[in-house]
């Protein structure tokens, strides 16, 4: 390997080593992370449904055993209305649960509820920046009121450096946002306490407008639509920017308002601080 | 899966109610500090405030999921402060601690002045979908002023399926508080047809990514001109491997068809074996090769040479590549009754 290395590779590869050797190792395969749960939403009504499934190997090449814990929360942030424990899996397995399923065991006639995940696996920690091993959901709709496919949201942990300063905010480019088309915003609160959250639509000229607060409780969810923006203040494509007392996660899509189809909705983005 | 209804406390990383996890606690995950250190860390500086911890030490820079426990130590810190529990002293940093941060930060203003910001994304133009490339410059909410200057200046490059390159657009402008959605005809009028491969967007002097990651807009008219849809996929990984697999978890949905959109964005070829296993515990193996800089645009069941009906499903399907190095793969799923697409974030 060394070999392949530019002269300023080499000294730096050589100084890290030099540091390494003086610093006390843990043994291989453990790290100082900890397995950290996701954070996403299921719903399900007459016309849509969702479908969620975990494989471990999403972010783990380690043979090991793997469990989840499906976490469904209502009104109480502290206690789940239902909790599904996995059997016991190897790095290659996969399991779903339909929501479907969740609606019959939980007694309710429909659901657009907050839900958690929590992968790990007590042989191995997690490696890399990675400590979440996220679940993926798989939203359809027979009317096509809800179609998306979504990875759970970070709830701890994180690739990238995320810039915050006294409000956490996230963004999401070139949202479409007419009188044909409105944008929703879904944004979850991953902790035990209320968060307020604000909503920005800033047009592709700069002018923006904001709403909110809006007040979401822990373990909680809220839908905001565009129906009341000053649609014709602001020029398309428009930015969207969420603003909150606390860390959220939100998803942005469009509704195509002639047929009430969703055309797309996805996660948003902290602002990058490197 | 078991099911139940117990009572679990949650307020925790690590909290799990089935078999456990290692004993340790974190504070902050990212930069693996547990609470004791944490606890030494707010002792060793007297009480510092959370800022002045995140500057120096980097608690809560990174998801900043710990902002709060970290505020409450410091205040119950200060708090017994108060009582005279704790002897008094200003708010200190160590030496060390001070050095490490202005390095921290000399070597991040070098690395942006003289350094391009590159990202790279797939993109497609065929039939009924055409992909457009989705960018905001947006200031930092609590700044005074973008960081960035009052515009960024980027430049697309734009290749084919076999990493060819076939057009370069330089000088591109993007205003402070402005958003753009520039199609393939904007970019490059000179490029027709169908196009698939992938876009390398560089930035010029960029001091924060902030909101100026590069998206691609997949449009789509499924027949119907005037209800066109569209769905907003960005870039993938930075330059390390994956610690985990390239996967998907359930490509084959009921009446759904299945796509994957691959780009190799380094300057050496990538292969691997790719294996699909169906529910029914059967594995199908077959080989990707991209070549450098090159892209793939395959529809699964026959990628993977599956003679099933159309109405065939198996939504517990998983697929996974054995090769960590970077790639950036993306999904798509295909409305078999109406066109409608719906594509994986990323």
């Amino acid at each position: 390997m060394l070999s392949t290395l530019s002269p300023s590779q080499l000294i730096r590869h050589s100084v890290r080593r030099a540091i390494a050797a003086f610093q006390p190792r843990r043994p291989r395969g453990v790290s100082g992370l900890e397995w950290a749960p996701s954070a996403n939403f299921v719903v399900h009504n007459e016309h849509a449904s969702t479908s969620i499934s975990f494989a471990p190997c999403t972010t783990s090449r380690q043979p090991a055993r793997y469990f989840w814990e499906f976490r469904l929360y209502g009104r109480n942030p502290l206690e789940p209305i239902l909790v599904r424990r996995s059997d016991v899996m190897e790095l290659h397995g996969q399991q779903t649960i339909e929501s479907a399923d969740l609606c019959r065991e939980s007694g309710l006639p429909q659901l657009f509820h907050y839900c958690e995940v929590m992968a790990y696996s007590p042989d191995v920690t997690p490696r890399g920046v990675s400590s979440v091993l996220v679940s993926y959901h798989h939203f359809r709709s027979t009317d096509g009121s809800f179609d998306a496919h979504l990875p759970a949201a970070y709830i701890w942990g994180a690739a990238r450096f995320t810039r915050t300063e006294q409000f956490h905010y996230e963004n999401f480019p070139a949202a479409q946002c007419t009188a044909d088309s409105r944008i929703v915003v879904i944004t979850l609160n991953p902790f035990v306490r209320p968060v307020n959250v604000w909503i920005r639509l800033v047009g592709a000229d700069g002018r923006s407008w904001e709403d909110g607060p809006v007040r979401i409780a822990g373990k909680g969810l809220h839908r905001w639509e565009s129906g009341h923006a000053p649609l014709d203040t602001l020029v398309s494509p428009v930015g969207v920017l969420t603003r909150s007392d606390s860390k959220t996660a939100s998803f942005v899509g469009s509704i195509d308002v002639p047929s009430g189809r969703m055309t797309n909705l996805e996660h948003m983005h902290p602002f990058f601080a490197a | 899966m078991n099911s139940d209804r117990s009572v679990g406390k949650d307020c925790n990383a690590c909290s799990v109610s089935g078999e456990g996890q290692p004993s340790r606690r974190n504070v902050c995950n990212c930069y693996q500090i547990t609470y004791e250190q944490m606890q030494r860390i707010v002792d060793e500086t007297n009480g510092a405030s959370f800022e002045t911890l995140r500057e120096n030490y980097q608690v809560g820079s990174r998801c900043t999921s710990c902002e709060y426990e970290i505020k409450d130590m410091v205040r119950v810190w200060q708090e017994e402060h108060a009582r005279g529990m704790v002897g008094m002293a200003g708010v200190q940093i160590p030496l060390g601690r001070r050095i490490g941060a202005s390095w921290r930060g000399i070597k991040t203003a070098i690395r942006h002045h003289f350094t391009l910001r590159r990202f790279a994304i797939f993109m497609i133009r065929r039939n009924d979908i055409s992909t457009s490339l989705a960018l905001s410059n947006l200031a930092f909410p609590e700044d005074r002023s973008n960081v960035n200057g009052k515009q960024v200046e980027f430049m697309v490059t734009l290749f084919d399926v076999d990493g060819r390159k076939l057009a370069r657009r330089t000088g591109l402008v993007l205003r402070d508080g402005c958003s753009v959605e520039l199609s393939l005809e904007d970019l490059f009028p000179d490029v027709r047809g169908d196009v698939t491969g992938m876009m390398i967007i560089d930035y010029r002097l960029l001091r924060q990514v902030g909101s100026l990651r590069p998206y691609c807009v997949f449009n789509f008219s499924h027949g119907v001109p005037a209800r066109r849809g569209r769905w907003h996929y960005h870039d993938k990984y930075a330059a390390h491997d994956y610690n985990g697999h390239y996967h998907c978890n359930h490509p084959f949905q009921p009446k759904q068809e299945c796509w994957m959109a691959i780009s190799n964005p380094l300057a050496s070829s990538y292969s691997s074996a790719v294996h699909l296993r169906l529910a029914d515990g059967t594995t199908i193996s077959r080989t990707v090769d991209v070549p450098p800089l090159g892209s793939m645009w395959v529809e699964l069941r026959s990628f993977f040479g599956l003679q099933r009906p159309s109405e065939w499903s198996d939504p517990n399907a998983l697929i996974w590549f054995e090769n960590k190095k970077r790639l950036m793969v993306w999904f798509a799923w295909k409305q078999l009754s109406d066109g409608r697409w719906i594509v994986q974030h990323h």
